[in-house]
């Protein structure tokens, strides 16, 4: 029999009365956060609108007039960073107060022993709080609109921006919420449960970046990428907020003002379930929750030894691996058991609130520190086989060497074959590392991503630079769809109408006087340009050295460039070059001797195993400057599209020249063109010996 | 009836409820006595529905309380340390617990506020211990419900409240059937109400009995005697008790009422009476019977 009198809804109204500070905290930071912040930048607005109509043309008030309403625009949507805070706020306080009863026995007594069902009275906490933001959140966005229309900004009004912040907010908030619930639930007192809740929300992200670090420490075949900490990411719904732009990641700044950029809906489906699923948690665990529990630090006993563990082992890493940077790899180990101990002690005092529980379960301490020891002996030897792992040649969908963010974009079967190879000579290097005692190689870094179906791996290989290896990376970086992949030439949209990225290039060319730049801003010319050195640059199937080079911008209509990579014309490429000489009048002319006023090569060399330093030895031969300068280019003409120049010995050498201008440039030369034996004679016999033979003076700069 | 089978409940290593075995007839005031710690407000919050058991049942006619919502709705705790919304008045109250009681009787509660001279617009944060004590214990006569819980309730209230409150108790029994348990660890405040006795020690249930049962076969004897009486003279009645004072003795014996006067006039006295047993005479002399000293378990 269940009361008649009862309603879900009477009850939720009265448990919103009874929370009406929940109401006015949100008011308040709703107003703060939306109205407030609106209002200022839409009073801005019509202010700097009317100054505008004196003193600027029409065209240019739009301009200023549109960038004011896409920043007004943000604001009301979701590029409005006070709005996301206040709801993180919201969502950890009143998570938090419409559950801390249960860490109050007399509460909980008060409200255990009312005819109402546990499931019941979980709803109504829960959605007291959901309510009591939401509404007024609603609300104070209303009135903020209706002010918006009020002041005649009513383009900064966009209502699908509007309802997607709508939906991404709530979603973010619940997620958010949620986890507070459960983590209030869990916990029999209130400050534990604030420790616990920082520790839910951002531990994912410490673990990720430990992870990272200590594979980083131990693996030699381990490759940071941008995607790396992305998942981490993710599981912290905090940070990840706030790269959210309603229902897109934010995209490019225009204007200063944060654009959405690739859908998030995904993210956000992601992230409704998970918010559900930790409900549906949270629901179970509260109907099972002990009443008598109220006050202790934990109420799930069995859930003590797993956080426990969890907090020791992270804490005992993150020790280590702070008292390794700061004191050198030896003390990564006495920092692993100081924080392991350290963190079982404050664990155990905090479980039961008594100062003397600071030596108690020994033996757990003992299982975790030999865990954990354990498992960095496993990682220092590689027991994994982490280095040495190759991935199944048929399990390859798609490949990518030298790393970079996104996707593995080569799905040709030729790439994808040079990209295992190359991973098997890779794995056979690492293997065969300790071989090369006398340092006689000379190694080149690669990174290869893989993509297996949905899961993705990157390793990075050092590995001998022989000839078979040159040929498998010239047959990825020569072909089309390399090219087109990862060139920034062939991912310039030169037909752009957008006036917010409008296209410009710079031609820097080696003249008699220099490098002398001109930069072309007729979409014509630059489609021509840009065409013709695309169908060259894809035709080339051999390395060159680069006669010019080209920077790719984005103007927008301020006037404010946006780099968007740069790409070598070479000497192969003709047609481009003579449209370059026509269209600007620019020759290019190789740097010659005379025009030099100085030239030295920069050798680093190894003082011992922790420590080098850059030695420098003027080249004074003449023979010898024309010699190195007879295939050089320099740093102005390279693009950021290709890896195939020299790797200058694994870059301890840079052979610099001095200009008589006074401008100083660095050469570069292809790989085939490396002047070995030059470098070779001049390079120092050792750090302690002020000069070589010749008598050329060196100069010293430690590098630790 | 309430019924209490094995009923233990542990916190850790204490076990505050053992094995208790009890029950509650529908129509009877049932005190719950023992120390501080003894496990009264433990076994008061599993019948309550606030505990589950973790061994054993505590039903309501036959069945389990916790979680039971119907069941739940049929009585009302007051605990020792109420819960009041933060700056709730009386009204506001009065207003959620007619929520969950649709027996709440309205007109009853206003009749008793204004009996008791407390304002029902005022926050409830401002009164006294007693005070908030006679909130509690008006919202739980008026909600309606056939048990009432109470867990040190006449803690704090002065005597006059306190005899109020008794007589409240004993009108809801009699006109309604209302059946309070009520937990004290003073025996003097349950003796002129309750008229079923149990008695908790160290969680677990030392007796529990009916007082009239109790009563029926023990009284209490004042006799004076003007000459010595020999050595042998109360062989014939079963004495648990016996002081002297000069010719004044006063006896706790068992027996019917008519036998003991009969035994007692035979040894010619000149002045014999019987009196009432108090509640804590009873609890003596049983707990003596059982093998305990009632003062250390209760004083």
């Amino acid at each position: 029999m269940t009361s008649k009198s009862f309603s879900s809804k009477g009850l939720l109204g009265n448990s919103m009365r009874r929370n009406l500070w929940a109401l006015v905290l949100s008011g308040v930071g709703f107003f703060m956060a939306l109205l407030l912040p609106a209002l200022m930048t839409m009073q801005n607005a019509l202010e700097q609108r009317a100054l505008d109509l004196k003193e600027l043309t029409q065209a240019h008030v739009e301009i200023n007039w549109q960038g004011a309403m896409n920043n007004a625009a943000s604001m009301l949507s979701g590029g409005n960073l006070f709005v996301k805070v206040v709801f993180i706020v919201l969502a950890v306080v009143c998570g938090v107060a419409m559950f801390a009863y249960l860490h109050s026995r007399q509460k909980v007594d008060f409200y255990h022993s009312l005819p109402i069902s546990r499931t019941r009275l979980f709803a109504n906490n829960f959605l007291t709080g959901v309510v009591c933001t939401f509404s007024t959140y609603l609300v104070m966005l209303a009135i903020t609109v209706g002010c918006a229309y009020a002041m005649g900004c009513g383009e900064a009004v966009r209502w699908d921006e509007i309802g997607g912040a709508i939906l991404c907010n709530l979603i973010v908030f619940l997620l958010i919420y949620a986890l507070t619930v459960l983590t209030t639930i869990i916990c029999g007192n209130t400050i534990i449960t604030l420790l616990l809740l920082a520790w839910v929300f951002f531990s994912p992200m410490l673990v990720r970046v430990l992870q990272f670090c200590l594979f980083d420490k131990f693996y030699d075949t381990f490759t940071a990428n941008a995607g790396t900490l992305e998942g981490a990411i993710r599981l912290t719904p905090v940070v990840q907020y706030f790269v959210l732009h309603g229902t897109y990641y934010i995209g490019e700044r225009v204007m200063g003002v944060p654009q959405p950029g690739e859908s998030a809906l995904g993210l956000l489906v992601g992230y409704l379930i998970a918010a559900a699923v930790v409900t549906a948690l949270a629901l179970f665990l509260f109907r099972i929750r002990k009443s008598e529990r109220a006050g202790t630090a934990l109420a799930f006993t069995p859930t003590k030894l797993p956080i426990k563990v969890y907090m020791c082992l992270t804490m005992g890493v993150a020790f280590g691996w702070v008292f390794g940077m700061i004191a050198g790899n030896f003390w990564f180990w006495p920092g692993l058991v100081i924080g392991t101990v350290l963190f079982h002690w404050i664990v155990e005092i905090i479980y039961a609130f008594d100062f003397r529980a600071i030596f108690a379960k020994p033996l757990h301490l003992l299982a975790i520190l030999v865990v954990l020891v354990a498992g960095m002996l496993a990682m220092q030897f590689d027991v994994t086989g982490y280095d040495t792992w190759l991935p199944n040649h048929d399990d390859l969908t798609a490949v990518d060497i030298y790393g970079g963010s996104g996707e593995p974009a080569l799905t040709d079967p030729s790439n994808i074959d040079a990209a295992h190879r190359l991973m098997e000579l890779g794995v056979q290097a690492a293997q065969e590392e300790d071989t090369d005692d006398d340092n006689s190689l000379s190694y080149t870094f690669v990174t290869v991503n893989c993509q297996m179906g949905s899961r993705t791996a990157a390793r990075q290989y050092r590995i001998p630079e022989t000839e078979e290896v040159n040929a498998l990376l010239d047959q990825i970086e020569q072909s089309e769809e390399y090219k087109r992949a990862k060139w920034p030439l062939f991912n310039f949209d030169t037909a752009s109408t957008d006036p917010e990225r409008q296209p410009m290039i710079t031609v820097n060319v080696e003249t008699a006087d220099g490098i002398s730049s001109v930069e072309l801003h007729q979409p014509g010319q630059i489609t021509q340009v840009i065409e013709t050195l695309r169908e060259e640059a894809l035709a080339e199937t051999q390395d060159s050295r680069p006669v010019m080079g080209v920077e790719l911008y984005y103007l927008d209509s301020e006037g404010d460039q946006e780099y968007r990579g740069s790409a070598s014309v070479t000497e192969a490429n003709t047609k481009t070059v003579a449209l370059i000489e026509q269209l600007t009048g620019l020759t290019p002319v190789p740097m010659r001797a005379e025009d030099i006023d100085q030239m030295w090569i920069e050798y680093l060399v190894s003082l011992s195993s922790d420590v080098s330093e850059w030695q420098t030895v003027e080249v004074t031969d003449p023979a010898d400057i024309q010699a190195l300068l007879d295939n050089a280019f320099t740093n102005y003409l390279t693009g950021t599209d290709s890896n195939r120049y020299a790797n200058r010995e694994n870059y301890t050498v840079d052979i610099c020249v001095a200009m008589e201008t006074g401008e100083q440039r660095y050469l570069q030369y292809l790989q085939s063109d490396w002047p070995a034996e030059i470098v070779d004679k001049y390079r120092p016999d050792g750090p302690s010996e002020g000069a070589p033979e010749n008598g050329i003076a060196t100069t010293a700069e430690a590098v630790s | 009836m309430i019924t209490a089978e094995n009923a233990t409940k542990r916190f850790g290593d204490i076990t505050a409820v053992d094995h208790v075995c009890a029950e509650v007839r529908d129509g009877s005031v049932y005190g719950l006595i023992g120390s501080n710690g003894a496990g009264k407000s433990t076994f008061l919050r599993m019948l309550a529905g606030i505990l589950s058991p973790d061994e054993g049942a505590v039903r309501i006619d036959g069945a389990d309380i916790f979680e039971n919502i119907s069941l739940k709705e049929r009585f009302f705790f007051i605990s020792d340390e109420q819960y009041f919304f933060p700056n709730s008045t009386p009204a506001e109250m009065k207003n959620y617990y007619k929520r969950f009681y649709r027996r709440f009787d309205e007109d009853r509660y206003r009749k008793l506020m204004d009996g008791f001279g407390l304002d029902e617009n005022r926050k409830i944060r401002t009164f006294s211990k007693g005070m908030k004590k006679q909130v509690s214990v008006i919202c739980g006569l008026c909600a309606g419900t056939d048990y009432l819980f109470c867990d040190e309730t006449f803690d704090g209230l002065d005597p006059v409240v306190r005899q109020t409150v008794k007589s409240l108790f004993a009108e809801d029994v009699e006109s309604r059937g209302l059946t309070p348990v009520i937990a004290s660890h003073n025996l003097r405040e349950l003796e002129d109400i309750c008229d079923h006795v149990g008695l908790l020690h160290r969680g677990g249930i030392l007796f529990s009995r009916d007082l009239d049962e109790m009563k029926l076969g023990m009284f209490k004897m004042q006799c004076i005697f003007t000459e010595e009486l020999p050595e042998n003279a109360w062989a014939g009645i079963d004495v648990m008790r016996l002081d002297r004072r000069g010719s004044l003795y006063t006896l706790t014996a068992r027996g019917s009422r008519e036998e003991l006067l009969a035994k007692v006039n035979a040894m010619n006295p000149s002045f014999c009476e019987l009196l009432p047993l108090t509640l804590e005479e009873i609890f003596i002399n049983e707990t003596e019977v059982a093998g305990y000293d009632i003062k250390k378990l209760l004083f």
